[in-house]
Parts: structure tokens; C-alpha cells; sequence
């Protein structure tokens, strides 16, 4: 190759990458100046070619010349880039663990196939990639057009609950739990025993249910309702009232994924779908809830030392 | 791991005075390569990969004009300072040596400090 034709090459290169209109003015000037930068490097060598090479290696990759004339498009700002990778990711381990659960949820364990599962999750993966690239890049060009005003003040979440809330809501999970121990109870209660017998047999609980995976779930609810009792005892989030709630959390998790993936929950399969689902939504919410709190926990740490 | 904060740090402090040093060197009418030429000379030298697109950035924003001249030799672009360039090119002076004044009182004081 001669050294015209590597600065040819070059100048194609950038160009390339320049929009149609600034295409022509800026190859003829480039190639002008190369040229005459090759021709003085060239002075006292043996070979114009090699002089032509050693230039453009330092000269920069095409692509970052090309970004230098002219303003280059940012699709994510910078200083969105972490939410962006963190809701990524969060999307990249959820979504596929929400197929899983999806599977779970299934009547028949024997046609379970998990990889499967996990294989038919990521065209939804990329959608949520596509969908965060397209939100991200339209924030960003509103916020070039209508520059944000700035920080807005807010008060800083103290360890203070509110205790009525917090009672209101002890007493309707606390509830919740006493119907899941009978649900036939509530129908009964509801209907007057009015209700048809195959009422109170969709309502039925698995034998094998009963046996170890419905303990395990009620004895981890009767943990929920004992953590929250002592947090309306205290009236704040005590350091180990927050560790423990937060192992709580962990563990409800781990225990629902047990307890839908191990068997049928009801004998009817109507209602054994329909809590399976409802246990799949609370893993989920449970578990973007508990990153969420992990991560104030943490800033609300940070904050805190002041030596 | 220090060296290369300072290639980056010193590259930085560069890239602060790229602009007012060319804007400097284009009173007169200079094509790339003899701008290049004419900064090298004066002890400030500039990539031509840097050079070269900022001259075409700075006249997209009016800072310079340009035209194509083939009185001697190949045809080339020379680039020159415009009215409104001129004027901007005064304010970054005044900016320039205020900024100046205020490091130095900042360095001598360091060097109070250290005796």
C-alpha cells in the first residue's frame, strides 16, 4: 500500500462517521493536511509508506477523530449511568427468576423444565434493555431542552414508624394469617354454611402441604407478626429490628419459592394456581422491596457518621 | 497508579488552554498544518487528531471563518479569527489572566505555608 492510499484509507474511515453534508470538506481538508504531515515526517526516511503508518497510528482511532468535529450524541447521560446499570441488572436477574417462578406456579411438576424457563425469559430481558435505553434517552433529551431547576429539599426517613399505620397493618396481616390456617373458616363465616360443598373442597389443603411445607410457612408468619409486634413495642427501627426484618424478608422468600415449588398447596388446582401466583407476586415484590430498603439503609448509614 | 493520575490530571490541564492557545496563533490567516507548526514552535504541542476537528468545531460556532487558498501550493483551509471570535477571543484573555493572577497568589501561598 502506498502512503496515499493509507491516507485514503483513513480519511474514509472518519468520514464515515461525519454526517452527509460535512462528508466532502472535511476529507479534502483532512487528506490535505495528513499529506503534508506525512511528507514532513517523511524527510530523512527511507519509506513515505512507513512514515504514512506511524502517522495515522498516532493520529487516533477514526472513531474518536470522527466524535471530534462535531458534538457527539449522548444517548444515557453520565449521570445516569448507574441507575441505568442498576435497574439492568435488577431486570436481568428478575425476569428470569420470575419464568421460574412462572414454571412453579405450573399444575404439572412432572413437565417442569426450568432451563427452558429461563431460555424463553431473555427476549423479555432485551425488551426491558430496549425499554430502559428508550426511557433513559428520552429523559435525557428533555432534561438538555428544559435543564432540570436542581435539588429539590426533602426531610430525611427517620427510624420513627407510625404507629397506627403500622398497628392497622400488623392486625390485617395478623388476620390474613388466621385465614390462611382455615380458610375454610372465613367462607363459612362469609356464606353462613350456606356455601356448596365443592366450595369448601377448593378451599381443601394438600396432605403433603400439611405435613412439613405448611408449618414452615406458618410458623415463618407467626415470625412476621412477633417482628412487627416488637416494632410497634419499641415505636422505632431498633438496629436489630432492622437486621432481623431484613433476614425475615430473605427467609419469606426462600420459603414461598419452597413451599409453591414443592407441591400442590390446595387440592383444587383453581385455587392452588391462584395462591401460588399471589406467593410468586409477594417473592417478587419482597424481594425489590428488601434491595430497595438495603440500599436506604445503607445511605441512611453513611449519612449518620458525622467524625 | 500516581503516574497515570498524573498523565491524566497534566492532559487535562492542557485541554483547559488548547483553545485560547489557537485562537491566539489565528489573528492572521494559518492553515492546520502551519497552526500545528506555529503552536510546536511556541512550546504547545497539539495532537493533529485534537487540532484538527477543533478548528471545524470552532468555526461551526462562528469563532472562526474559513476559506480554501491555493496561492502556494496544494489547496488548503485557512482559518482565521472572525469579528465575533475576536471579541471572544479578548474575553478569554481577561478570564486567562484573572484566573492566572488567582493560582499564583494560590501557589505562593502554598509556598508560605511550607516554610
Amino acid at each position: 500500500m502506498t502512503a496515499d492510499e493509507l491516507i485514503d484509507g483513513y480519511v474514509a474511515d472518519v468520514v464515515t462517521l461525519l454526517p452527509r453534508r460535512q462528508r466532502r470538506d472535511v476529507a479534502q481538508e483532512l487528506r490535505s493536511l495528513l499529506t503534508e504531515e506525512v511528507d514532513a515526517a517523511a524527510s530523512g526516511r527511507a519509506s513515505r509508506e512507513e512514515a504514512a503508518r506511524e502517522l495515522l497510528a498516532g493520529f487516533g482511532r477514526p472513531a474518536d477523530v470522527a466524535v471530534r468535529y462535531g458534538s457527539p450524541v449522548t444517548l444515557i447521560d453520565p449521570a445516569d449511568t448507574r441507575m441505568f446499570l442498576t435497574l439492568a441488572i435488577a431486570g436481568a436477574v428478575l425476569i428470569p427468576f420470575s419464568a421460574v417462578l412462572h414454571e412453579f406456579v405450573a399444575p404439572a411438576v412432572s413437565r417442569r423444565d426450568l432451563g427452558r424457563a429461563v431460555e424463553t425469559a431473555w427476549p423479555n430481558v432485551l425488551a426491558w434493555l430496549g425499554l430502559l435505553v428508550v426511557g433513559f434517552t428520552v429523559a435525557a433529551w428533555a432534561r438538555r431542552r428544559r435543564p432540570d431547576t436542581g435539588w429539590k429539599p426533602r426531610a430525611m426517613p427517620t427510624d420513627r414508624i407510625n404507629r397506627l399505620g403500622r398497628a392497622a397493618a400488623t392486625a390485617f396481616f395478623t388476620l390474613g394469617t388466621l385465614v390462611l390456617i382455615n380458610p375454610q373458616w372465613l367462607l363459612r363465616a362469609v356464606t353462613g354454611g350456606r356455601a356448596a360443598p365443592a366450595a369448601y373442597q377448593a378451599f381443601a389443603y394438600d396432605e403433603g402441604f400439611l405435613r412439613l411445607r405448611g408449618p414452615i410457612v406458618l410458623a415463618t408468619m407467626i415470625a412476621g407478626v412477633a417482628l412487627q409486634a416488637a416494632l410497634l413495642w419499641h415505636g422505632r427501627w431498633r438496629p436489630w429490628i432492622r437486621r432481623a426484618d431484613m433476614a425475615h424478608s430473605l427467609v419469606v422468600c426462600a420459603v414461598l419459592t419452597w413451599a409453591i415449588a414443592a407441591g400442590p398447596i390446595f387440592t383444587a388446582t383453581p385455587t392452588d394456581q391462584a395462591i401460588k401466583g399471589a406467593a410468586a407476586l409477594i417473592i417478587l415484590i419482597t424481594l425489590i422491596d428488601l434491595a430497595v430498603r438495603t440500599r436506604r439503609h445503607h445511605v441512611r448509614q453513611a449519612v449518620a457518621i458525622r467524625e | 497508579m500516581v503516574s497515570d493520575a498524573y498523565d491524566k490530571l497534566e492532559q487535562e490541564l492542557r485541554r483547559g488552554v488548547v483553545v485560547l492557545a489557537v485562537l491566539s496563533q489565528l489573528r492572521t490567516l494559518r492553515y492546520g498544518y502551519e497552526l500545528r507548526q506555529s503552536l510546536v514552535d511556541r512550546g504547545l504541542p497539539i495532537e493533529e487528531g485534537t487540532l484538527y476537528p477543533l478548528l471545524r468545531r470552532l468555526e461551526a460556532q462562528g469563532v472562526l471563518s474559513s476559506q480554501w487558498r491555493t496561492t502556494q501550493g496544494p489547496p488548503r483551509r485557512y482559518y482565521v479569527l472572525s469579528a465575533e471570535g475576536l471579541d471572544l477571543y479578548q474575553r478569554l484573555i481577561a478570564s486567562w489572566r484573572g484566573l492566572n493572577k488567582a493560582m499564583d497568589h494560590l501557589l505562593e501561598g502554598e509556598h508560605c505555608d511550607d516554610r
